[in-house]
């Protein structure tokens, strides 16, 4: 069993991979209700990137409460390894930050939002990792962690 | 008939339906006394209405749930991305009775792989119950339309 705390974030980064772009996001609104939602995810720079609904409930929860986790998809063929991304969360509402991040989700994001990065109808969700885990095996199997300095 | 509020549409017998065709996994979300969010894969069983999950004892999610006792889970989208959010209160439960009787018959898997000892030697297990209070099925990711069941309305 592989038991390897503090590795590079890197190393969480490049294992996120494995389990394709999609993610489920958990949030809290300022009425303390758990909210989870499945995203489309990127990393940008060292942070977990969403291009999301601006009237979504995820966007409002952080807003209220800029915290998130970020949770990979799991299944059989990543032997049901977990890789989770803790983190400080904001929402790039403004057209100039849009416009930054527009062309670095690996995706085309006018099939979701014809305006283009003018349109507030869509906005970014940026996660800033604090701490992170890979599980192997739901942590049967290892785990390896990383955390902010 | 479907109530006062025509966005409530769905049954809880269709909510339960629609899971089972979904995944039978499911990301539950929690929180902790701090505010910070927790998100883990679960494989959710429903007896009657209400779910059960089979978690450790010493779990974050289990840790969690004496601070805050709602949670949410979220079936695993399928290719179309069409999925399912279920919010409800959440306890936990290790008498006896409530193990031996979920052990077998319930789920819809073998739990002693996760707990060789059984139902009466696996201290470390515990079972959350889930009272489910409402529920939103999205098709399409919400892009073909969202359809919703809430507890306390005239349809169940």
């Amino acid at each position: 069993m592989e038991n390897n705390d503090g590795v590079e974030l890197d190393v969480i980064k490049s294992d996120s991979r494995r389990y394709g772009p999609f993610a489920y996001v958990a949030t809290t609104g300022s009425n303390g209700e758990p909210h989870v939602a499945p995203v489309a995810v990127n990393w940008i720079d060292d942070d977990v990137v969403a291009f999301v609904l601006a009237s979504s409930r995820k966007v409002r929860n952080v807003r209220e409460n800029p915290r998130a986790t970020v949770h990979f998809a799991v299944g059989e063929a990543t032997g049901w390894d977990s890789c989770i991304v803790w983190g400080e969360a904001s929402i790039v509402d403004d057209t100039s930050g849009r416009v930054a991040l527009w062309d670095r989700m690996g995706y085309d994001l006018r099939a979701f939002e014809p305006g283009g990065p003018e349109s507030d109808n869509h906005v970014f969700l940026v996660v800033k990792p604090v701490r992170a885990v890979v599980l192997r095996a739901y942590g049967m199997a290892g785990r390896q962690s990383w955390k902010r300095s | 008939m479907t109530g006062q509020d025509p966005e409530i549409d769905l049954t809880l017998a269709e909510v339960r339906s629609i899971g089972a065709s979904l995944s039978p996994w499911a990301h539950l979300a929690s929180v902790g006394g701090d505010g910070e969010p927790d998100v883990v894969p679960v494989h959710p069983c429903w007896e009657d209405d209400v779910i059960w999950v089979m978690i450790g004892r010493d779990s974050v999610k289990a840790r969690n749930l004496a601070h805050e006792n709602r949670v949410a889970l979220h079936w695993q989208v399928d290719e179309k991305g069409d999925g399912l959010e279920v919010w409800g209160d959440a306890s936990l439960h290790d008498d006896p009775d409530t193990k031996r009787r979920l052990w077998s018959g319930v789920f819809d898997y073998d739990l002693n792989l996760f707990a060789p000892g059984g139902p009466d030697a696996s201290p470390d297990t515990v079972f959350m119950r889930i009272e489910p209070s409402r529920a939103m099925w999205m098709k399409a990711y919400g892009m073909g339309g969202v359809r919703r069941w809430r507890r306390n309305r005239l349809r169940s």
